[in-house]
């Protein structure tokens, strides 16, 4: 005999879509696998299961309207793919809702992947291209959470990126903290500006009333301009409570990823310009490097040692 | 007579409004026939509302907070930090009181605002469940530096057969906390529990009684009846303000009626704010209220 077997099962007729059905067709025996006493089910006998099933299905709507928030390119494109919304609902799970919230964004990331993964694409580029946005927004839910685990664990936020001194580009270089990168087909903003009309916070309900087309998403895709974007996550406002992170971005050619390998405090920026001069690149090409070296600097993602 | 619920400030008519969108609060409370008060459901941090706060009370009324993050039932325990920041937000804004929806707003996993379950779970009406609620709001009273009230929340659904009024009587009592009645969320429990609050009234406490909240509302077509949804930028519907005018006359120390008009144009917000004071005048039986609504008229 358990309340808090009861607040379980009260929680799971929420985001258990098969139990919550079983219990819509047979109220007496779908609690049968929770310790409860004949009293404590008999309390769960008051619920109209047609009031059960309209509450999930609003709850599930709200829950992802705020997910969208983390995912708005993701989820514009998978709104145009044959069963995307329903995949995306299908993830409002208990799995998903037993995961704290910090963490929520970068579980529903990980498993929307997986899911991606295994679904059927008009063609083997597509799905990489669209796993590829997933990942990217991904790396973005997980900076943030990361930061944010570290700010509530700490009581006070990271200390303020180190001033970038002239001789940066000579010393041994890493990523910053809080830093993540990812490939995307086109830049982020041209993403963002093609398939989100509406704000971040009403974009579930606009792609679940209209869902981006297939020639929409074929047509983008095709256009494929890939950019390294990387991204920092900085503290927007400081709580012991509920801080908040916002992400500065820098978008690169897609070059500079083989580069990023290099960046793991062992080389310098110089040596990494020496290098690529030695493999006969251009005049051209070294002042882009070294210029996008340096806008990364200036934005606190790299960290001279 | 229970003296720090007695002593409470009378606000009068209010409106409870988001800070940074429409209507504007400031206007509001400016055009005549305004709000006496605003009430908001803001943030936890205070730092992060204190701006759209100060400009209302410049305009010369007072606030009332009113969240979405505190668990006043369940057994999943608030976290110590968020009620001092509530705390603190409290004590800034000076909030005559500190009321809030009784319901799960975030389960085992940690605290957070209510959207993080997409919104409140309500509570399982039942003798265990009470217990757990009780605890939880001496815990919450044991740091808030004001008097707590309780509010009924929106439910499509209830799980439990203790009686609504008999439940949040029974805290009420148990806790020496005031009470907070918001009409659309007694129809709403009136729909889905197919019982009618007023068959327990002799449950309920209605000396308790602070704060009544009367907002829009949708219906929804179910298999076994209408379904409420609590919708505050929809009109208000006519079985809440025919709960409103029952209730009126049994409660004879409400201090603050407010109007949830979140996303409703100025213009109607006004109207009902009209319609309501010539109600309240004609039913209320708090004398105090009445006399506020003359004072300010």
């Amino acid at each position: 005999m358990s309340f808090k077997e009861q607040e379980r099962a009260l929680f799971d007729l929420l985001f258990d879509s098969e139990l919550r059905n079983e219990f819509c067709r047979h109220a007496a025996n779908a609690l049968d696998s929770y310790e409860l006493t004949k009293e404590e089910k008999a309390d769960f006998s008051t619920i109209r299961p047609d009031a059960l099933l309209l509450d999930a299905k609003m709850r599930r709507n709200i829950l992802l309207s705020h997910i969208c928030r983390a995912f708005p390119v993701s989820f514009a494109i998978i709104s145009s793919l044959s069963e995307g919304n329903s995949l995306l609902k299908k993830l409002v799970d208990t799995q998903i809702m037993r995961t704290p919230s910090l963490e929520r964004a970068t579980a529903f990331g990980s498993r929307l992947r997986d899911e991606l993964s295994q679904t059927s694409f008009e063609s083997t580029n597509e799905q990489t291209l669209v796993i590829a946005i997933v990942e990217a927004e991904l790396a973005m839910a997980w900076t943030a959470a990361t930061l944010k685990r570290e700010v509530l664990k700490s009581g006070h936020p990271p200390g303020s990126s180190v001033a970038v001194s002239s001789d940066c580009m000579g010393k041994p270089v890493k990523l910053a903290a809080y830093v993540g990168a990812a490939i995307l087909p086109l830049s982020y903003v041209e993403l963002k500006r093609i398939f989100c009309k509406v704000a971040d916070s009403e974009l579930w309900n606009h792609i679940s009333q209209s869902p981006v087309t297939k020639s929409l998403r074929r047509s983008t895709l095709q256009k494929e301009d890939p950019r390294l974007l990387v991204m920092r996550a900085r503290i927007e406002h400081m709580s012991l409570c509920e801080p908040t992170v916002d992400h500065q971005t820098v978008e690169l050619s897609e070059g500079f990823a083989q580069l990023f390998q290099h960046v793991n405090g062992s080389i310098s920026v110089e040596q990494i310009l020496t290098h690529l001069q030695e493999a006969g690149a251009t005049e051209q090409i070294l002042k882009g490097v070294s210029a996008g070296f340096q806008q990364l600097f200036d934005a606190g993602m790299l960290e001279a040692l | 007579m229970i003296p720090h619920i007695e002593n409470l400030p009378t606000l009068g008519l209010g409106a409870s409004l988001s800070l940074s969108a429409q209507p504007d609060p400031v206007k509001l409370v400016e055009a005549a026939g305004g709000p006496h008060f605003v009430e908001y459901a803001g943030l936890v941090d205070v730092d992060q509302v204190i701006d759209e706060v100060q400009r209302i009370r410049d305009a010369g009324v007072p606030v009332l907070f009113h969240p979405s993050y505190i668990n006043f039932c369940g057994s999943y325990a608030n976290s110590e930090a968020w009620l001092k920041a509530t705390a603190e937000h409290i004590k800034t804004v000076d909030s005559a009181w500190f009321a809030q929806d009784c319901a799960y707003c975030f389960w085992e996993e940690g605290p957070g605002y209510s959207s993080q379950l997409g919104y409140f779970i309500p509570p399982i009406f039942n003798k265990a469940s009470l217990d757990n609620a009780i605890r939880r709001v001496k815990e919450v009273q044991a740091i808030i530096p004001t008097t707590v009230a309780i509010e009924p929340p929106p439910v499509s659904f209830v799980a439990g057969t203790m009686p609504l009024f008999s439940y949040f009587g029974q805290i009420a009592e148990a806790a020496d906390c005031a009470i907070l009645l918001d009409m659309g969320h007694l129809v709403s429990y009136e729909m889905a529990s197919g019982k009618r609050v007023r068959e327990a009234m002799n449950a309920l406490p209605c000396e308790r009684v602070v704060e009544i909240h009367i907002a829009g509302g949708r219906l929804k077509k179910g298999e076994h009846g209408p379904i409420y949804i609590d919708a505050h930028e929809s009109s208000i519907l006519e079985q809440t303000w025919t709960m409103l005018e029952d209730m009126l006359p049994e409660l004879p120390n409400v201090k603050a009626v407010c109007y949830e008009c979140e996303g409703v144009d100025e213009k109607n917000v006004l109207s009902t704010l009209k319609r309501l004071r010539k109600l309240l005048r004609e039913l209320s039986w708090s004398k105090a209220l009445v006399a506020k609504l003359e004072d300010l008229a």
